[in-house]
């Protein structure tokens, strides 16, 4: 990698690598750094599916559809081992108290054209005779957009690896932003200094230790997510099975902390001679925790997937996935310029089992680096909605 | 096998506001355990250049920074430890004719708010402070501003506390908050502790020991650095900010210490943290430009220190949903060090009487910190 590119991009995960191709498509020289070597970038995806729906809770609708949009037209272009799949989804409404929103949701959904139905407690016992008694009654959604998480960042690394506008380098630690006259002007790193016109952040919990200099104050926490993995199954419905959330409630919410102090969310993906993922478990550490949590939280899920699934009691769970994931409090992702810092740029979100943003998010972060600015109706999602005065009132110069 | 303890209240965080919260909760005779993730007060609590300055407070906190100041003046005898407060009177000064329209614009609601600040023209500044550069156009003066020693206020109010049989933990990260009945469980690698509140005190740290607590708060972070120099003539009596507030100054025992803000390298998560030279540079030459004469101190050496801070600059304090008397939070203001002796003892009250909900009162409303519990923000985030 040259020491001078255009743009840096700091992290090759879906968001880094979609906003470094478009980028490219751009006619931006581009370099892509990473952390971990692909192998490692790989490491962890075992039985992960992306769901890309645009019908969630929480909105940004218009890059859910977005995201899917870019996802097939990317797939479109892979030559081999490479396919979204349409799977049915049954979003199981466990609250009594959700029942009359979820049928309302799927009423106004429906008439949208969205192919999805209510199913009564009876309707959905005649089709999956595995779901326990005490589920009120579900939402049905016919067709789902959902790939293989493996496959596609194959695909992706080696659609970056084989783009010569970029340049990858991959094991490189970024220790910090150079700033001159209030603008970034390259990264310190592990490989020396990296001087570049603008930089992108794109490195989840990781980024949180490269800007802290630069004066820039955000909000994002690192939170250690858990995936419970089951050996292969003979035979089974291929069903995403999850659970309704309410329309504009938190991922987080205080309900949906167990007593064991894990935020667990069943999110099962069951396919015929394939391994199933069958839940999520969520915790806030520090990222230097060691895996001492690990049995609880194996136990947090099959507990959670045994209480909502109990006729899938053959499962035998195999693996325990764990991964820091970037949480921010609001819920939004970060995307557009730092408050402050010139030619320097955020593109953050939290992953949860909902649904996938990451390809729009990676490709408004590169409209928004060519565009030098936010765009417009994007404003709600800019790091600029965190105030970063200083204590006199006035915006303060750093590294002058 | 984990040693397992029972507590009334536990404090989660030995800064400070941990400190000084857990000290007047002893003094009414609870039972509390302070527990840090490493050895107390390390982070902002220590590493703040000390300055208990009224001026450079945000303007919406200032009856309660006026308070402190008083306080702080008895501190050292109401705790029997010194806390190093000297009131040594302070100019902020500006620079520019812009910076002194700013002063000018603020001093009355300075004023008002009951702050005896006063502005200083050019003349009457090369004679009071002869010190100061040429390049200050003019100044606020309030002589209620003074300088503590944080190192010494944080072990004054630990070995207060620690006197009234309070207990501090050390080196015990809290891994886990799990409910147990109506108590909470928390659980850290050596200890697992059962409290029947949990206080968090946790600065940089307090978003996510709040989403531990099962409401994630939006506490953003920063590293503060100050720098100190080696012993020379005295020649700065008063403490010195810059109305930008990237500067202040203070001469102790012939050192100088220098802060204003600048921020180092590292985040809370990995616990890294570093000296920004580059920043730390721009410190210094702010310093030297607005007070030459220190240009001959050598620099002994620079420090840095994580601060929690809410997105608007206001404390977080209250307790957090469910509102069930198990849940509290104490974090993240600016100036945070200044105010801790009276904040920090408004919180213990709170605390003491169970519910913050039914005794906030009105110059507090604007702590509260429901303001980000998700009740509220759940309907912003509905877009649907």
């Amino acid at each position: 990698m040259s020491s001078h590119s255009d743009v840096i991009v700091v992290g090759a995960g879906l968001v880094g690598m979609f906003a470094a191709m478009e980028l490219a498509n751009q006619g931006i020289q581009v370099g892509l750094i990473d952390s971990g070597s692909p192998p490692e970038l790989l490491d962890g995806l075992t039985a992960e599916i992306l769901l890309f729906r645009e019908h969630c809770p929480g909105g940004l609708e218009g890059m859910r559809v977005k995201s899917r949009e870019i996802l097939l037209g990317f797939i479109e272009k892979q030559t081999a081992g490479m396919r979204a799949e349409s799977f049915a989804e049954l979003q199981l409404v466990v609250a009594p108290a959700d029942v009359e929103a979820a049928k309302t949701d799927a009423d106004r959904r429906h008439r949208r054209g969205v192919p999805v139905e209510y199913l009564s407690e009876v309707e959905l016992r005649k089709l999956d005779s595995g779901v326990s008694p005490e589920v009120m009654g579900a939402l049905l959604y016919r067709d789902i957009t959902a790939v293989d998480s493996e496959a596609l960042y194959r695909a992706l690394i080696k659609a970056c690896e084989s783009d010569r506008r970029i340049s990858k380098c991959w094991g490189v630690k970024v220790l910090g932003i150079n700033v001159k006259n209030g603008r970034a002007v390259g990264l310190r790193s592990s490989i020396g200094p990296l001087q570049a016109g603008q930089i992108l952040l794109a490195s989840g919990i990781g980024t949180m230790g490269v800007f802290a200099s630069t004066g820039v104050q955000m909000p994002p926490m690192p939170e250690k997510t858990y995936r419970l993995v089951s050996q292969s199954i003979d035979s089974g419905p291929d069903r995403i099975v999850t659970e309704y959330i309410l329309p504009g409630s938190f991922a987080y919410r205080s309900d949906a902390k167990e007593d064991s102090g894990f935020y667990v969310r069943l999110s099962a993906c069951v396919r015929k001679g394939q391994q199933t993922s069958v839940g999520e478990a969520r915790e806030f550490v520090v990222v230097d925790n060691n895996g001492s949590s690990d049995r609880a939280a194996r136990d947090a899920i099959s507990r959670h997937f045994a209480a909502r699934m109990p006729g899938y009691e053959d499962l035998v769970f195999d693996n325990l996935i764990s991964r820091f994931n970037c949480f921010i409090p609001d819920g939004l992702p970060i995307v557009g310029p730092a408050p402050n810092v010139e030619a320097l740029f955020f593109a953050l979100y939290q992953r949860d089992c909902r649904s996938m943003i990451g390809p729009a998010l990676g490709n408004l972060a590169a409209r928004t680096m060519i565009a030098r600015k936010t765009l417009e109706g994007m404003e709600e999602l800019s790091p600029e909605r965190f105030p970063q005065s200083a204590p006199g009132g006035r915006k303060k110069s750093f590294g002058e | 096998m984990r040693e397992k303890r029972n507590v009334d209240i536990c404090m989660i965080g030995g800064g400070i506001y941990g400190l000084v919260t857990a000290y007047h909760l002893a003094k009414v005779g609870r039972d509390v355990l302070v527990i840090d993730r490493g050895p107390y007060g390390m982070e902002a609590s220590r590493s703040n250049a000390g300055s208990i300055a009224i001026q450079n407070k945000a303007l919406n906190m200032l009856a309660e920074t006026v308070k402190a100041a008083y306080r702080w003046g008895n501190l050292s005898e109401e705790l029997g430890f010194d806390v190093g407060y000297e009131r040594r009177g302070g100019f902020r000064v500006a620079s520019s004719e812009g910076d002194v329209e700013m002063l000018r614009s603020r001093i009355p609601i300075q004023r008002k708010a009951g702050v005896p600040v006063e502005l200083v023209e050019e003349k009457v500044i090369r004679k009071e402070a002869p010190y100061l550069s040429t390049e200050v156009l003019a100044a606020g003066y309030c002589h209620l501003d003074g300088k503590a020693d944080p190192f010494k206020a944080v072990l004054a109010y630990a070995k207060a506390f620690e006197r009234l049989n309070g207990k501090i933990l050390t080196h015990a990260p809290v891994k886990r908050l799990k409910s147990e009945g109506k108590q909470v469980a928390v659980e850290t690698p050596s200890v697992s502790i059962l409290a029947n509140k949990v206080v968090n005190t946790a600065g940089a740290w307090a978003g996510l020991v709040s989403a531990m607590m099962g409401v994630p708060l939006p506490v953003m972070w920063a590293l503060n650095m100050a720098t100190i120099t080696e012993p020379g003539p005295e020649i700065i009596p008063h403490i010195v900010t810059h109305c930008h507030g990237n500067l202040t100054v203070k001469q102790a025992k012939g050192r100088i210490i220098i802060g204003g803000a600048w921020r180092g390298d590292g985040d809370p998560f990995t616990g890294r943290q570093q000296v920004n030279l580059t920043n730390i540079r721009g410190n210094l030459s702010w310093a030297c430009t607005m007070i030459p004469a220190i240009k001959g101190f050598r620099v002994l050496r620079s420090w840095s220190g994580f601060q929690g801070q809410s997105p608007d600059r206001v404390f977080m304090m209250g307790e957090l949903p469910p509102y069930d008397g198990r849940f509290y939070i104490m974090a993240a203001g600016s100036g945070g060090f200044g105010l801790a002796p009276i904040i920090g003892e408004q919180m213990a009250e709170w605390i003491h009487k169970g519910s913050v909900t039914e005794n906030i009162t009105d110059n507090f409303k604007l702590f509260d910190v429901r303001r980000y519990c998700p009740d509220e923000s759940r309907k912003a985030a509905d877009m649907m």
